[in-house]
Formats: C-alpha cells, structure tokens, sequence
C-alpha cells in the first residue's frame, strides 16, 4: 500500500457521499472530513499486518434449520 | 444497614429464608434510586409501578412455596438497548423515542422468569456508540465520568440502585464503565449470550453481559442467561456449565499471563501498582505468574475500528437518512463517515482479526488467564476530550478508553473487569481477567479468588445530598414509563 496519508476536503468527502447516497449539507461536510481523516489515520495502520492468504473472519451457516 | 446495601447473596438468603420480602426489598431499592439518581443520573426510566407490582407477586409466589431460585425477587436495572415489553426502550437517543418494544429481549426474558425486578432502563451512550454514557455521573466523584457506554448499569450498581445491571459490550462498554465505576463485569465468550431483541451496535463484535457488585453475583446471572438461542445468528450451541460450582476452588496449579508490552505502556502509575499488586496476590494464593508478549498489539484499535464503523453505518444507514438531525452530533458523524469506509478496508479489518485471534490462541498456550490493567487511568474529569501522558504523547479519550478492552471483543474471548484498589483521589481503578473462549468458569475463579483475599470489591458509593429543587444533569426528552412523575425536559 502507498505510505501516504489518505486526506479529505470537502469536495473529497462530498462526492464520497453522493457515491454512498448520503446528503451532506455544506455544514456537516468539515467534520465529517475531519472525522474520516482520523479514522483512516487508525484505520491505515492495518497496511503494516502481512495478511498473505489469510482469509478475513466471517459466520455464515449454510443450514437451512436453525 | 439499608435492604438495598445487602450483597446479592445475602439478599437472595433472606428472601429465600422469608426474612426479608422482596416487596420490602424493591421499595428500599427504589427509595435509594429516588435519593440519588438527580445526582448520578443512572435511570433513563424508572419502572416504579410495575417493580412494586412484580414484587408483590414475587412475594406472594415465595409465601406460597414457589421459590425460583438465588435471583428471586432482586432488583434489575437494563440498559436502554436491550428490549423490555410495555416499556420505552429508547438507547438513549432522540431517535427512537417513543419507541416501545412489544416483547423482551431473550436476557431480560430469562431473567424474569428466574424471579428478577425489573427497577428501570438505564442511560447509555447514545446507541452505544461511545465510551462516556454523557448523561450519568461517576457515583464516587460526580465530576468524574462514569464510562460507557453501559455507564448507566454501572453506576446503578455502585449507588446501590439495582443488585443487577446489564450492558453489552462492542468494544469495552460493559468493563470500561464497571471499571471506572469500581464495580464487576463480565463480557462472556462471543456467542455464548443470545442478542436476540437488543440493538446492536456491531454484529460481530457485540456482547451481552452482567454488571455486579461480586464476582459470584455474575456467576449467578452468567447461569440464568447463558444457553444458545436458534434464532440468533451468533448463538453458540455448546453446553453450559454451572458457573457457581468451581468458584471456590482457588489457583493451585493456575497459570496466569502477565504481558510484557502494550497493557502496560502509557499506563497511570497508581493504575499499573494496583495491578502489579493483585498479580502477586493471585500469585501468593498458588497461581504461577508466567510473562507473555502479546502479539499484533499495534492492530488490535485498527481493525477494531475499521469492523466496528462500517457495521454501525450500515445499521443506521436508513434512520441516518430518515432522522439524521435527530442523532448527536458526535453519533451522526461517526455514522456519516463510516459510511465512507471502503469496503476493501472492512475486510481488511476482518483479514487481522483473524490474525490477532490466532496470535492470541498461541499466545494462550502456556497460560490459563491474562491479567492486565482495566484500563490506563482511573476516571477522566467530566467533558476532557483527551489524555496528556508524562512522555508528551497526547491521547484520544475515545481511544484510550478502548486500548486495553477492545482486543477481546476481536477475539470473543470471555474477560472479567474488577477493582483492585483506588488511587490517590480515591477513584476505582481496575483490572481484566481474560480467559480462553468459553472458559468463563476459570475467569470467575480467578475473580473469586482475587475477591475473597482482597478487601476492595463490593463496596457501594456514598452520593452526595442532592440540591432540592434543582435538577443536577440534563435529561432525555421524551416520554417516560411509569417513573416517579418526573417531569422530564
């Protein structure tokens, strides 16, 4: 993965919201921004995991019956 | 000494011994809850008509011979989350108020039908999305935060307001609260709870679970709760032991973990002396004390967060749309930036899990519990925002909160929050006993043992008097169930 730090402007974070049907009013859009930069700041940290094959967590049942 | 002082055994003893009734047990209960909670701020909602009539019947059923059991007649407090039949279940937020479920929860269901009273619906985070409950009061010190976002449970159980609190627990809200609050919680094996009629916060990583005053309270609770439910998709069908039967066994033979990075880094002296002290405690009583490393320490919030966002989002996706203005601002902005995680990161979240699950099973090989410190510091100051530790280092309230609880919700391993002690403010501080996955059992030995050579578990706050005439915190609209006739703002 790219070693930089992902930002988000408001136009970033607007289009992203059009994209996920979500209105953002232009004043909701700088915390949210601010918001999503934080959270993938934490979030990147993941890159530094070797994950390889590793298949991710998942619970799903194929029985019909509980 | 007061009814709603006595601890859940001695309680359960004389109810079942017809010393005391529980009609005369839930009127002292409801009393206290009257005499304090403008200050503590524990209840969203007071069930005091229906507790005084469930208790009459309760007395009546004990007078003709139908005992149910140790949970017969004892008072209950339930987060706001968990759905309670007839009565508004709002998870503290303006969204769902009104809301009123028409059946019960499966926990609040099997507690009932041991007997249990149910005394109110306790304040949370809103939709237990936070570590802070904002609208209770820590009860040892009321500038202080009680955690969350159970905090309301937790709080209940320290003032003496219930002998049974429930929360859930996403990420640390069922311990961080207990601990910060200086009472016990027990965050069981994922799977091992039905969620079945509690909102959830994030399907994979929630929990349902007792708060207490003792150890042997949360066996009791453990044993009427616990069981799989066919019709929740979490549910784990493995037979369910009697959780009381190994309490008093002791640790001869037991190996305990220590670990040797993460739980100790950035740590509040008092904290880690509390700690370090019940270690060697524990290992006073037999256990053999064994360091361990614990491995993927640097993902365990990561991939926590990047599971927990995108799941709640998705849960709120259409009331995020519908009622928006109606969330805190801080709630709906997580929601709106969590529905701008990418996919690709969610399961990349759930690719690490994976890892840290397996780093933990191996990390468990020579060990039986790991002991760490609840959480880095005793209870913050009301409104902080973020943690100043001596080394510069300037932590995120929200995160530190969750450094040291949220792995075992990765790893759904079952963990015990207790105090050790309290620092020099006299606030609780705490630690967690984590076991193996379905190994409650050990974890409440553990704890028992701890209890029964320590001296600073159980005890219950003194609240202040409050100020007549003046609401101390800021409430919920909305309208209230059968509470005391607040009227509410």
């Amino acid at each position: 993965m790219g070693p930089c730090r992902r930002h988000f402007g408001d136009e970033a974070v607007s289009q992203a919201a059009r994209f996920a049907r979500l209105s953002l009013p232009p004043g909701r859009r700088g915390p949210v921004a601010d918001k999503l930069e934080a959270i993938y700041f934490v979030i990147d940290k993941l890159d530094d995991v070797p994950l390889l094959e590793i298949p991710p967590v998942t619970s799903f049942n194929p029985r019909w019956d509980p | 000494m007061e009814p709603y002082e006595l601890p859940l055994r001695e309680a359960s003893a004389y109810i079942r011994k017809r010393e005391l009734s529980p009609t005369e047990l839930i009127d002292s209960v409801l009393a206290r809850i009257e005499a304090t909670d403008e200050t503590v701020g524990a209840f969203a909602c007071v069930t005091a008509e229906l507790a005084r009539n469930a208790a009459a019947a309760a007395t009546r059923e004990i007078s003709r011979g139908d005992y149910r059991g140790s949970l017969h007649g004892l008072p209950l407090a339930v987060k706001d989350l968990y759905d309670t039949a007839g009565v508004e279940t709002t998870c503290s937020s303006r969204v769902r108020a009104g809301h009123v479920p028409s059946h019960d929860a499966v926990v609040v269901e099997r507690l009932l039908q041991h007997g249990m009273v149910i005394v109110g619906k306790t304040n949370m985070h809103e939709f237990a999305f936070g570590g802070v409950t904002p609208l209770t009061r820590n009860p040892w010190n009321t500038g202080r935060i009680a955690g969350g976002s159970s905090g309301g449970s937790a709080a209940a159980v320290a003032t003496g307001s219930c002998l049974v609190g429930l929360g859930t627990d996403t990420a640390g809200s069922i311990r961080i609260p207990a601990t910060l609050c200086g009472t016990v919680g027990l965050k069981p094996t994922y799977g091992r709870v039905s969620k079945r009629g509690i909102t959830p916060l994030s399907w994979s990583l929630d929990h349902a679970g007792p708060l207490t005053r003792h150890v042997g309270d949360s066996a009791l609770v453990l044993n009427a709760i616990a069981g799989f439910d066919p019709l929740d998709p979490a549910a784990v069908d493995l037979p369910v032991p009697d959780y009381t039967a190994r309490l008093q066994e002791g640790l001869p033979g037991l190996r305990v973990g220590v670990p040797i990075n993460y739980f100790f880094d950035r740590v509040e002296d008092e904290v880690a002396s509390a700690v370090r002290a019940a270690v060697a405690l524990l290992e006073h009583l037999g256990a053999e004390v064994r360091e361990v490393a614990v491995p993927q320490a640097e993902a365990i919030v990561p991939a926590l967060r990047a599971i927990c966002l995108p799941e709640a989002s998705a849960y709120h996706q259409r009331s995020l749309r519908a009622k928006g203005d109606l969330y805190t601002s801080e709630v709906r902005t997580l929601l709106e930036a969590g529905e701008l995680v990418l996919a690709t990161d969610y399961i990349k979240g759930l690719r690490v899990r994976s890892v840290v699950q397996q780093g933990w099973k191996t990390m468990f090989d020579g060990i039986d519990v790991l002991v760490t410190p609840g959480l880095p510091f005793a209870a913050p100051e009301v409104g902080a925002q973020d943690v100043r530790w001596p080394d510069g280092f300037v932590e995120d309230l929200s995160t530190g909160l969750v450094r040291f609880t949220s792995v075992a919700n990765l790893t759904g391993q079952p963990v015990l929050a207790m105090p050790v002690g309290r620092d020099s403010a006299g606030l609780p501080v705490g630690m967690q006993i984590t076991g193996r996955p379905f190994d409650e059992a050990t974890v409440l030995r553990v704890g028992q043992a701890y209890e029964s050579a320590g001296h600073d578990v159980g005890r219950l706050a003194a609240i202040p008097p409050r100020d007549e005439g003046r609401r101390s915190l800021p409430r919920l609209g909305g309208t209230l169930t059968q509470s005391f006739g607040r009227n509410e703002s």
